[in-house]
């Protein structure tokens, strides 16, 4: 790829190029995807792919460049947390399909779509699965990236009672599953 | 408790496995392709220079907008991986092919290509772009389309006999132009985007198809022989049926050249087959990304009499991918509309979801 993107307009030195931010954060944003998505790979390749569509339209507004990572934390579990709502509807237009041609949906996933072989891992995986969007992706920010409430309400846009309201709810929603949902 | 049942624990295990994966190099190469297409200068994709309602000039953007993503992949010098070019030869049609995602499989005189594919066959100036899974047999007279989809394009062909191609109801003979054939197991159609086609049956009979518009066909027997005249199969395409499309409709008729006339378009017909098909042609849309005109799709099915609950589905669907390309203006419309229309219906919560986003309030 050849084409600059001018972050900073008016800074040469400090004007990184797509290709450059690509190479320092597609893992990562991929690996946040992954975990979002429950290691399904399409999904996370699509958010990926979206999360630097973004960049591409928004880097002129972008204060610091060289300091992304918060950046691309943010919008990759956003866009996550909106692709997960979509998501519900697209199960719902999936199963109507199903049942007007007749057959049943597969609940499966795809054996080829998915990073994390059946079992307990798999288990755990669909657990969470089973969330509502929200709750999942503020389930996962507070328990795999350890971050404090305030701090998941200032990355989904919502306030530090509802995170709490929405981590209660998950942890209510799991226990009954039986699940414990302990930090150990 | 037992550690198994632990959902964080094992949450943080499969995390840690997840955080080894590794984008694959096709997706590397998918997505920086997209990104350099968007940050060029200028319009990003010609479909936002269409007229919003005009259903195949959309289509036309979008293949556009894929034909300067692959041309896009050649300037860079990031060769895609291109169907197995020795597989391609062994049909001995000549045809050259590369493309995005592809792998081409010769069997006695056909090809079969899944993915982007791109071949020309060289002896009839034929381009041929595969979407999906496509069985291409060359035939003397031009190629014939088995079975999947497939975009054609024709170099133009002044005082030469027409280059043919089959499908299972008859032959479309073309002089030089550019369209999109479908072909499946109950029938097909073709989309003419630009230039002059005429479709063949059968029984002799010929339909001239307008750019713009669509001409489907159904199949009652056996498929064509490929190289036979027209004339010689007995069974015409009784189903078959002009559609003219988006804004074409209305004053794009096409008009047959010889009688029978067509059938009533499509669009009149409203049935669990037309659904089901007006379904799976979404669903391929969806899958390609082109999101657009699987919207453009479902707006020109609305007019017909669907029962509630498909008409729900359609609507449910047009309002997702309204979402889906980031449209929050039309798709706030879209679900104010919807859950007037359907107060009791079965994704009344879905919507009530959507709805209460901040940007729908």
């Amino acid at each position: 790829m050849t084409r600059q993107l001018a972050l900073v307009s008016d800074e040469a030195e400090t004007t990184p190029d797509v290709e450059a931010l690509y190479a320092r954060y597609a893992q990562r944003v991929y690996r946040w995807a992954l975990r979002f998505g429950g290691g399904n790979i399409a999904w996370a390749e699509d958010i990926t792919q979206d999360v630097f569509m973004s960049l591409v339209k928004r880097a002129p507004a972008l204060d610091d460049p060289q300091q992304l990572g918060g950046w691309f934390y943010r919008v990759t579990a956003n866009r996550c947390l909106n692709e997960l709502r979509r998501q519900r509807l697209s199960r719902a237009f999936a199963a109507a399909l199903h049942s007007m041609r007749g057959a049943e949906p597969d609940p499966r996933p795809a054996p080829d779509v998915a990073i994390i072989e059946r079992g307990e891992l798999d288990a755990a995986l669909q657990a969470i699965a089973r969330l509502p969007p929200a709750e999942r992706v503020a389930f996962c920010m507070r328990h795999l990236d350890d971050l404090p409430q305030q701090e998941i309400g200032k990355i989904l846009g919502y306030s530090k009672g509802h995170v709490s309201r929405l981590l209660k709810r998950a942890g209510s929603r799991l226990r009954k599953t039986g699940w414990s949902v302990d930090d150990g | 408790m037992d550690d198994t049942r632990n959902l964080v624990r094992l949450l943080r295990a499969a995390d840690q496995r997840m955080s080894r994966a590794t984008l694959s190099r096709e997706s590397h190469d998918r997505i920086r392709t997209e990104l350099t297409a968007a940050g060029r200068p200028g319009p990003r994709r010609l479909s936002t220079m269409v007229p919003a309602p005009a259903g195949v000039a959309a289509l036309c953007g979008a293949l556009c907008g894929a034909a300067a993503l692959w041309l896009v992949l050649q300037l860079i010098g990031r060769p895609s991986e291109a169907p197995e070019s020795t597989a391609v030869r062994a049909t001995g049609f000549a045809w050259q092919g590369d493309g995005q995602r592809c792998s081409a499989a010769a069997r006695a005189g056909s090809l079969t290509l899944d993915g982007q594919c791109h071949i020309q066959a060289e002896q009839h100036g034929i381009s041929i772009a595969s979407r999906g899974q496509a069985e291409i047999v060359r035939v003397e007279d031009g190629v014939r389309l088995a079975r999947g989809t497939a975009e054609f394009e024709v170099a133009h062909r002044p005082r030469r006999d027409p280059v043919r191609v089959w499908v299972s109801a008859g032959a479309i003979e073309v002089t030089g132009t550019r369209f999109i054939v479908e072909q499946s197991r109950e029938g097909g159609h073709v989309d003419l985007l630009e230039g002059s086609i005429r479709f063949r049956a059968k029984d002799g009979t010929v339909t001239q198809v307008r750019p713009g518009t669509r001409f489907n066909w159904a199949d009652r027997g056996s498929a064509p022989s490929p190289g036979a005249p027209p004339a010689a199969v007995p069974s015409p395409p009784t189903a078959a049926a002009v559609d003219t499309r988006a804004a074409d409709r209305d004053h794009a008729a096409p008009s047959p050249t010889t009688e029978p006339p067509p059938t009533p378009p499509a669009r009149a017909r409203s049935s669990g087959t037309s659904a089901a098909r007006l379904i799976e042609r979404v669903e391929v849309l969806r899958a390609q990304r082109r999101y657009q005109e699987a919207i453009d799709l479902l707006r020109q099915s609305r007019g017909q009499s669907w029962d509630p609950h498909t008409a729900e589905v359609l609507s449910v669907e047009e309002g997702d991918l309204l979402d889906r390309v980031g449209d929050s203006a039309r798709a706030c419309a879209h679900w104010r509309t919807h859950a007037k229309q359907f107060p009791a219906g079965s994704y009344r919560e879905a919507v009530r979801t959507a709805l209460s986003r901040p940007n729908c309030r």
